[in-house]
């Protein structure tokens, strides 16, 4: 209950470590997505041949 | 000893023997009171599952002694103390009904006790058997529980009003899962397996006035870190207003109103603080107007002539400002608001303090509102704009001022400052360039104070300090453009490499290691390949990172760095990779390193094959063999810790094979190429891996989003050879759920995977 009292959010090193991960795993995300968008539009552009 | 002895069933007669101690008629008081004491440390420090078959002994000692007719306090005392010890295992005794309401009547007859003691310790019983046994509690709440934790509140006894405070404070907690696990049972379509009585709701009319009344018994000269009934009284009335939610504001807005201008301070400050309270819950949009009209009182209140009563507005105006932003940044507000803001920041440092989250939140709220019209784009500008400068100069003086290591107040306004300039729009631009300057310069004075730092609360400052330039480093970084970068990038990364060279000396701190670590991930991101110049410089001090089993924290930041360094550089990367990759399989075959470290490798394996393609070929036996390991992990599925893991694990080993499929895979899109055809054996593990991962009833979201995404890639990568392994059944109904997931990423891969299949069919039919 300590905490929560007149708490604020406060920027702690734990906050910093968890968005980095956070961050990491949204990279890793977008990059491999980048790599299966490429696959589709591929894709895509051999049927429009 | 019995702690030890009685989880290995030695040491059988121990509790009977006990039990008889306390029960035979001949006991003297001094063997009742050791042997109840004796058995509140057994019941304290055991697992629970070990006494459970024990539990009706263990209870008849622990009633007898709590009974009213038990003429010493002493004993009553410790029979209590137990039985607050005792309560997680006695289930099968509260389960039913008749020695369930023995329990509960000795317990309320104990808070009646004249003792003090024994009535806090009973009081403690309430507090915790609502935790434990909410649903039970129903046939008590409104003949015995609601007056004895009433009439708690309002003792002059601070330790017994804690405990009626809390018992309200719990009755809150519980109440808002209930809630919570309503709202998830409704959108499934099924009843909840557990139903909220609302006792809080029904209490309000009777608990705020007293809440209220607590409110006002402020300590004049407060230390920050004692604990009384006032502070509980204020966190009770959040946590009523959050579980009530509209209904509360009724009941507090005339105390409110009455009081704020009250002369005597104690009062004002209640007033204050009790606005302050109930802002979360309620709904934004009916507290807007009334905000909005108590916002120049607040104003008034930050010049008020007792600190506390500034500190309390201080703290309200930042939860105005992060839970209902529309009413401080409208056009009649914000000004007077950040005139009082600007002026706060020179306040007694825990005013200050406030002040600096209340920015950090207004940024937020600013910033999101102008990115709302942008479709989430980075806004041209914002309201603050015209006031960024200033503010962020005002910041950057609180963070130098000579008292900042007070109430947090550094760390506090490097938060804001952080805050503001990850949400800050193009035309603040060139603000930002300045503070990257001003953070870069102060980052080199402080490497140049090293020598002079001596004592130890001088080391813990200097090493704070560099922490938070480090994290400021950071927000800077990724608001700068790609062309500036480059420019600004090599006394940054000299001014890391010069930190890391001297934490990692005999004044060596983990942690200031670990922010240069995040920084220097950033500077990977904002640089891309162009890292690739400063490899070599900082190769020594990743390897040292990697190294470092003891601190699993560092350990854990270089791994995820190496991923980030993967992305950045690609196929630039290779020179690094023997060495690099020697050091990731030593730590993953390493027993004494922290568990939580290794699902993160192994996601790296699949970063590092992503980046460099063919050339993974020569540690591919090696990498599949350990996600092959990694994949038929067996755990308890009693622990939700454990169960958490196990879902990241997986989580992580699929995003390894998707990098390496996906990597070996290559460029060429339309045929499958030589490289991938390594793989092509492994695949039927893969699928039984998905296959378990896909009957798994307790599956992660995020283990289905990284499967779906896999079984894409395998189909992506093998065509229509793939289609048996994944037609089936449980992979179907994997991918109907992902495709019903709340969350995008997992909708989407679910989606992508089907559409792959799908396709795949259609080639096999049309051919």
């Amino acid at each position: 209950r300590f905490s929560q009292f007149k708490k604020t959010s406060k920027t702690s090193q734990e906050v910093r470590r968890r968005r980095t991960l956070e961050n990491q795993k949204q990279s890793r995300y977008d990059y491999y997505n980048h790599c299966r968008c490429l696959a589709e539009s591929d894709f895509s552009v051999g049927d429009g041949n | 000893m019995a702690v030890a002895e009685l989880p290995v069933s030695q040491w059988p007669e121990l509790i009977s023997v006990l039990v008889a101690n306390v029960t035979a008629a001949n006991s003297t008081e001094m063997v009742r009171e050791a042997t109840l004491e004796t058995i509140g440390y057994i019941c304290q420090d055991i697992d629970a599952e070990v006494l459970a078959t024990q539990s009706n002994e263990i209870l008849t000692a622990i009633v007898h002694g709590m009974k009213r007719e038990e003429p010493s306090n002493h004993v009553r005392l410790a029979a209590t103390t137990a039985l607050l010890n005792s309560l997680e295992f006695t289930k099968a005794n509260f389960d039913k009904e008749s020695e369930r309401h023995f329990i509960m009547q000795v317990v309320c007859e104990a808070t009646q006790s004249p003792d003090t003691k024994v009535r806090v310790a009973a009081l403690q019983c309430l507090v915790k058997i609502m935790s434990l046994y909410y649903q039970y509690m129903e046939h008590y709440m409104g003949p015995a529980l609601f007056a004895i934790t009433l009439e708690a509140m309002r003792s002059e006894i601070d330790e017994i009003a804690l405990q009626g405070i809390e018992f309200w404070s719990n009755v809150c907690d519980e109440e808002v899962d209930l809630a919570i696990e309503a709202s998830e049972a409704a959108e499934m379509g099924r009843p909840p397996e557990h139903t909220s009585k609302f006792y809080a709701k029904g209490a309000l009319q009777y608990l705020v006035p007293v809440l209220m009344q607590t409110l006002t018994k402020q300590e004049e000269y407060d230390d920050e870190d004692d604990w009384n009934p006032c502070k509980a009284a204020g966190v009770c009335l959040m946590l009523l207003a959050n579980c009530c939610e509209d209904v509360i504001v009724p009941h507090v807005l005339p105390f409110v109103k009455e009081n704020i201008e009250n002369p005597d301070w104690r009062f004002r400050d209640a007033a204050v603080m009790a606005f302050g309270s109930i802002l979360e819950g309620p709904d934004a949009v009916q507290l807007k107007p009334i905000v909005e009209q108590a916002m120049p009182f607040l104003f008034k209140l930050m010049h008020d002539t007792s600190v506390n009563v500034r500190d309390t507005a201080a703290w309200t105006i930042g939860r105005v400002c992060e839970i209902i932003p529309d009413a401080a940044v409208a056009p009649p507000n914000l000004q007077p608001l950040l005139q009082a803001l600007v002026t706060g920041l020179t306040a007694e440092p825990r005013v200050a303090s406030n002040v600096c989250w209340a920015f950090s939140s207004l940024a937020e709220a600013a910033y999101e509102t102008a990115s709302q019209a942008t479709d989430g784009n980075e806004p041209d500008s914002y309201c603050l704009s015209e006031y960024f400068e200033p503010i962020v100069q005002k910041l950057l003086e609180t963070t130098d001022r000579p008292d900042a290591a007070q109430a947090n107040l550094r760390a506090a306004a490097y938060e804001a400052l952080m805050e503001m300039v990850k949400n800050s729009p193009k035309d603040c631009y060139i603000t930002v360039q300045k503070t990257t300057m001003v953070i870069l310069e102060r980052l080199q004075q402080v490497l140049n104070m090293e020598s002079h730092v001596s004592s130890h609360s001088d080391r813990v400052q200097y090493n704070d300090l560099q922490s938070l330039l480090c994290a400021t480093l950071q927000s800077v970084l990724r608001k700068v453009t790609p062309e500036d970068a480059p420019k600004i990038s090599d006394p940054i990364m000299a001014a890391l490499l010069q930190m890391f060279n001297s934490s990692a000396g005999p004044n060596r701190a983990g942690g200031v290691q670990e922010d240069a670590l995040m920084a220097v991930a950033t500077l990977t991101e904002v640089l891309g390949e162009g890292f690739i110049k400063y490899m070599e410089a900082f190769r020594p001090y990743l390897i040292m990172g990697l190294r470092n089993h003891a601190e699993t924290t560092i350990c854990q930041a270089s791994v995820g760095l190496v991923g980030d360094i993967c992305r950045a550089l690609g196929a630039k990367i290779l020179p690094f990779c023997d060495s690099i990759m020697s050091l990731l399989l030593e730590t993953l075959g390493n027993n004494e390193v922290d568990r939580k470290v290794k699902p993160q490798i192994l996601a790296v394996f699949g970063d590092m094959a992503l980046a460099i393609g063919p050339e993974f070929k020569k540690y591919l036996e090696l990498v599949i063999g350990m996600l092959h390991q990694a994949s038929q992990a067996q755990v308890n599925r009693n622990d939700f810790d454990i169960m958490d893991y196990l879902n990241e694990l997986r989580e992580c080993c699929l995003e390894a094979y998707t990098g390496i499929v996906q990597g070996l895979k290559g460029e060429d899109k339309e045929t499958i190429g030589n490289d991938v055809q390594l793989i092509l054996p492994h695949v039927p593990h893969m699928i039984n891996f998905i296959t378990t991962i896909a009957r798994d009833r307790e599956k992660s979201d995020g283990t289905i989003s990284a499967a779906a995404g896999l079984i894409g890639d395998l189909c992506s990568a093998f065509g229509h050879q793939l289609l048996p392994f994944v037609d089936t059944e449980p992979i179907t109904d994997m991918l109907t759920i992902g495709r019903r997931s709340k969350t995008g990423k997992t909708k989407t891969l679910s989606n992508w995977a089907t559409k792959e299949i799908r396709r795949l069919k259609a080639t096999v039919t049309s051919s």
